[in-house]
């Protein structure tokens, strides 16, 4: 065994740089982060050991219950309706008889190509209810404009359309080069046999997107819970807490406010983590059952 | 006869387009918005009429702006570019070294290498704020180029769209250059990397793009506006320094405006590495 390690040598040395890089700057923050959850810890001096006593607090704590249901919320709400607008808007551009296809893909990609912070302060200027374009265009049509980010009843529905707006492309992006993919044979043998449009997108399209489906689901919803920028930059998770996400919590506890809770927010970020382990293992495993 | 409605009537067909068209309006207006805004003059910035052009071009804040001393936005925009390009290299640069390896030869461990580095997927920055913080502290790279770039520069699906297009290479590629005596740093140099180009061009604007959009990390790990890129320099500008909505506009315009040149140039390369390895048949 030691003589065909040796004999590969060169490989190992190449591996090396990437393990070292991602084992330091990846694995050991969240074992660090894990260690930090069982101390009560100001910054980065370690305080005394408290064994499970912040993960009490955390769940306990009325903030970061509202945090942790608004991040479910934002998470879900954001992934399901990404993936029913893209998988109809992927089906469409991928019709053999639409051109530009291209162009329809790179417009729709701009979004996700933008940083989350101009994107959030350029949807918090056209959100605004005195200079705002989206109010001047409501209004243009005789409808009321709400207070789209201090109104607590709609602050989060504001932040979950920008979200859908800057991911949508991606999934289209994803979906249609699975849709390419399938076979036409298919679908001819579905019209022959007198299947109409509607019938063919749920009993061939549907199915066979189904990987691509679960592969989309996983990513929105890694995606979705880490959100940070956009909703700091928007609302730092007003008004009156209604936005503010299990991120945006754990910045604030740890050095947002002063208080430098770091045992505290070691735990919530612990928790998350958590979550977003478990919803990428389950959802692994229901993609890659075959029926 | 016509099969799958490979044609389709003209109805069907304008409500088609009608339904792409107006999505893609939808979806490309706020850019639109956001750099006629800046260009307009004051008096047509804060009003609740729309007007969709300028009754005359101005050039809005961006002289103050470049010229204001308490805003040193070209030093913010220098800094995007080093932290990216920084980022850029690092990435690409260890993951086509353990690419090869990984995708080609018998190793013991391969297995294991690929977890851990697959398995960073799930620690995004975001989750790990407390360690990483704690981490690049006690490595004293606080406020530095480098503590910004190593946690930035792990990005596991810049490996992963190298290694997926390695592995698919046919065997006899490098087997008769190992017949020949070849090293591995001459097949990697001479062989895979030549042939591999398509991949690490994607990985490269992926990496790029990765880095340049990022706001988390350089927030968290910066402390003085000499270190800020552009990213948190717009937070900065709006949140301490009071902006106008016209300054952070222009702020969120120079942060926008060179990764959607370089998307719109590259485009082809972007979508086949954001693909790689998420089709899935």
């Amino acid at each position: 065994m030691l003589k065909e390690i040796w004999r590969e040598r060169v490989s190992y040395v190449f591996i090396l740089p990437i393990i070292v890089v991602y084992f330091v700057f990846s694995i050991y923050p969240i074992l660090t982060t894990f260690h930090l959850s069982f101390y009560d810890s100001k910054i980065v001096r370690l305080g005394p050991f408290v064994g499970l006593q912040n993960y009490r607090d955390v769940l306990t704590n009325a903030s970061f219950q509202q945090a942790f249901v608004n991040t479910i919320v934002f998470t879900f709400v954001s992934t399901a309706v990404i993936l029913a607008v893209s998988v109809v808007l992927a089906v469409l551009v991928n019709l053999p008889y639409v051109k530009l296809k291209t162009l329809f893909k790179v417009i729709f990609f701009l979004p996700v190509v933008t940083s989350a912070v101009a994107t959030g302060y350029t949807w918090k200027w056209m959100y605004d209810p005195t200079f705002g374009i989206v109010n001047s265009f409501l209004s243009l049509l005789g409808l009321p404009g709400p207070n789209w980010l201090s109104d607590p009843d709609v602050a989060m529905i504001s932040l979950i359309i920008v979200n859908v707006w800057k991911w949508i492309g991606y999934f289209v992006v994803i979906l249609l080069a699975n849709l390419q993919l399938i076979d036409d044979d298919f679908y001819d043998a579905a019209a022959i046999d007198g299947a109409n449009a509607l019938q063919r997108f749920f009993h061939i399209t549907i199915p066979l997107l189904r990987m691509a489906i679960g592969l989309c689901t996983v990513l929105g919803i890694v995606a979705f819970m880490r959100a940070f920028a956009l909703v700091f930059v928007m609302t730092q998770g007003g008004p009156d807490g209604r936005t503010e996400l299990m991120v945006t919590l754990v910045y604030k506890e740890a050095f947002g406010t002063g208080l430098l809770r770091i045992g505290f927010s070691a735990a919530a970020s612990i928790i998350l983590f958590a979550f977003i382990m478990g919803f990428t293992l389950l959802s692994n495993r229901i993609t890659k059952l075959r029926v | 006869m016509t099969i799958r409605g490979r044609t389709a009537g003209p109805w069907i067909k304008i409500s088609i387009y009608s339904v792409l068209v107006v999505v893609s309006l939808l979806l490309a207006f706020p850019y639109f918005w956001m750099v006629i805004t800046t260009f307009k003059p004051p008096d047509e910035v804060y009003t609740s009429e729309i007007r969709l052009l300028p009754s005359r071009f101005s050039l809005g804040v961006y002289p103050k702006l470049l010229s204001n001393p308490e805003l040193p936005v070209a030093r913010f925009f220098l800094n995007s570019l080093i932290i990216s390009g920084g980022c850029t290299l690092v990435s690409v640069g260890t993951a086509v070294l353990a690419a090869y390896p990984l995708a080609r030869r018998p190793l013991r461990g391969r297995r294991l290498a690929y977890l851990l580095i697959i398995s960073t997927m799930m620690v995004p920055g975001e989750v790990v704020i407390i360690g990483m913080f704690s981490l690049i502290k006690s490595l004293h790279m606080i406020n530095t180029y480098q503590g910004v770039i190593l946690p930035l520069a792990v990005y596991a699906i810049i490996f992963l769209v190298i290694y997926n297009y390695i592995y698919q290479l046919p065997r006899e590629l490098d087997e008769a250059a190992i017949m020949d005596g070849a090293t591995m740093g001459q097949i990697l140099l001479r062989i895979i990397i030549p042939i591999s180009r398509p991949a690490i061009y994607s990985a490269t604007l992926l990496a790029f793009l990765h880095a340049w959009q990022n706001f988390t990390i350089p927030y968290i790990l910066t402390l003085s506006q000499e270190m800020y890129p552009l990213s948190v320099g717009a937070l900065f500008t709006e949140s301490t320094l009071y902006a106008t909505m016209q300054e952070t506009l222009s702020l969120t315009t120079i942060l926008t405006v060179p990764t959607l040149l370089l998307f719109l140039l590259t485009q082809r390369f972007v979508f086949s590495g954001i693909t790689s390895g998420a089709v899935k048949g």
